[in-house]
This record gives structure tokens, sequence and C-alpha cells, in this order.
């Protein structure tokens, strides 16, 4: 899944609150309780659209091997998703031009 | 005897009666919810006795059950306090709890928050502000306003901290509970 398409559905919004990050589902009214690194992973996610990019990014930011990072992002997304709280389209991602940069979402 | 609040009765007590006292009787009237919690907890930790008898202003819902809550065992509301507190005091020594028929009745009365009221009130426990909310939700300003107005009314909040407290604390009032939007699927 690391090319597909991932967006935070409209009827969800989150904060960073002190150590932890706060989700809310404006569908079904209902908090959840997120560790404090998942408002960046979502604001990544926000920004790059995809496992890949954000990985990329998160793996030059922290210094580790970007296979790890990957595997790590993807199997989070996925607990994301099942909660509701990401949506993944099955559409591939369109690729990148070489010589640019991440694409935004 | 008559304190002026919860904090003077010991002193009152101390220099009024050696007795101990069986059940107090405690004037809230024109108090909100989070004040008539913190003046149950107090005057039950002051007097140390285990009953207590609240006279309320007609107290909306939250203010209902956070003074359960905290633990009053009689809510009564005027204009029939003086034949009411006999009998309410009669039976909150039979270890029974009395609230008053128009308070009952409007505590167990269903959720009222709208659908947006919910959305908003959500955000604002999260420290959302006006303008934010209402870009997200693709409002006016004004509408949020107007929501949010209407929500602490049914709430019998006066700021969006008193509503934050009343919502993110179940001992205070209702609980993030309150939010749950019905039809919805499961919470989180």
């Amino acid at each position: 899944m690391t090319g597909t398409r991932l967006r935070i559905p409209e009827h969800v919004v989150y904060r960073e609150v002190v150590r932890e990050t706060v989700v809310f589902n404006l569908q079904t009214g209902a908090y959840h309780s997120l560790p404090r690194r998942a408002a960046q992973i979502l604001a990544l996610i926000e920004r790059h659209g995809t496992v890949e990019d954000s990985a990329a990014e998160i793996a030059r930011r922290t210094g580790r091997p970007l296979d790890s990072v990957r595997a790590s992002l993807a199997a989070y997304c996925l607990e994301l998703a099942r909660s509701g709280l990401l949506q993944l389209d099955a559409r591939p991602a369109r690729p990148r031009p070489s010589g640019q940069g991440s694409r935004a979402a | 005897m008559r304190a002026r609040s919860a904090r003077d009765i010991p002193a009152l007590l101390a220099s009024n009666s050696p007795l101990p006292v069986d059940a107090a009787v405690l004037d809230a009237r024109g108090r909100r919810a989070a004040q008539i919690r913190t003046d149950v907890v107090d005057a039950k930790r002051e007097l140390g006795v285990a009953r207590l008898v609240l006279i309320c202003s007609a107290p909306g819902r939250a203010a209902t059950r956070a003074a359960v809550r905290a633990g009053a065992d009689a809510l009564l509301v005027e204009p029939h306090i003086e034949s009411a507190l006999p009998l309410a005091l009669r039976a909150i020594c039979a270890d029974q709890v009395v609230i008053s028929a128009p308070l009952a009745r409007g505590a167990l009365h269903a959720d009222a928050l709208s659908y947006r009221e919910k959305q908003i009130l959500g955000m604002v426990v999260m420290g959302f502000s006006n303008h934010e909310i209402s870009q997200k939700l693709c409002l006016a300003e004004s509408t949020v306003k107007g929501h949010l107005s209407s929500a602490f009314g049914k709430l019998d909040v006066s700021s969006r901290s008193e509503a934050a407290s009343i919502i993110l604390d179940p001992n205070q009032g209702v609980g993030a509970g309150v939010l749950a939007i019905s039809g919805a699927g499961g919470t989180g």
C-alpha cells in the first residue's frame, strides 16, 4: 500500500494536546486518543498523501532505515483506516516527475 | 443555623452546637453546575456528614446531574420547599435520594443537543477557535457563535472552559457521551 493515496477524511479533526493527539470524528461525535506523535504523522500524510513519501520524510528526519519506517507507517495507517480516521484510495498515486520533491496531498 | 458558604460551616458548628450533624441543608439558588458541584463537595468535606439537601433555583440538567454525582442526597426547588424539606430529610436519613419532580424529569429528558451543536462543542473541547470551526464546518462564524450559545444554554454553562470541563470530566457533569451522534457507528 506504499503508493496508495491516503487522505484524512473531511469529518476528522485532530490536534496535539500536551502528551497526546486527540482526534474527533465529526460524524460519530467520538473522541480518539492517540500517541502524541500521531499528529505529526497525520500532518505528514496530509502533506504527502502516500506512505512512500511520508516514510521517506520520516526516514530522512530520523535517520532510520526507509524500509523499516515504511513498514511501520503502513501498519499504522491501516490501523487508522480501520478506525475510520484515514481513507485509503486504491487508485495508485500519480508517479512523481523525476527530479521533483514530494507531491502535496 | 445558617452559613454563608460551606467553608464557614465548621466555625459555625463549633460555636453553636456540640452535637453531631445528621444532615445539612445548603442554599444553592443561583449557582451554576460547576459551582454546585464544588458546593456539595466542600459541604460534605467540611461538615463530615453523609447527607446533604440542596435548595436550588430550577437548575438545568447538567447542574442536577453534577449535584447528584457530587453526592447531594436531595435537590429541592421552590415554591414548596417548606413542606418538602421535612419529608426529604426523613427520606435521606433512610438512605433515599430525593429529587423534586421538575428536576428529575429534566434530568431524564432526552439529550437536546443538535447535530451541529455536538460537532461544534467537540471542536471547542479540543481548543479550536470559532474561526477555525467555521472554516472546517463551512459555516459563518456568527452561525458557530449562535450554535455555541445555544449549546451552552442546554448544558447550563457560561464559557468554553466550563463546557470542556463538564464534557471531559464525567464526575462533573455529562461526560463525552453527550457528543455521541445517534445513528453513527462505533465509538473510539
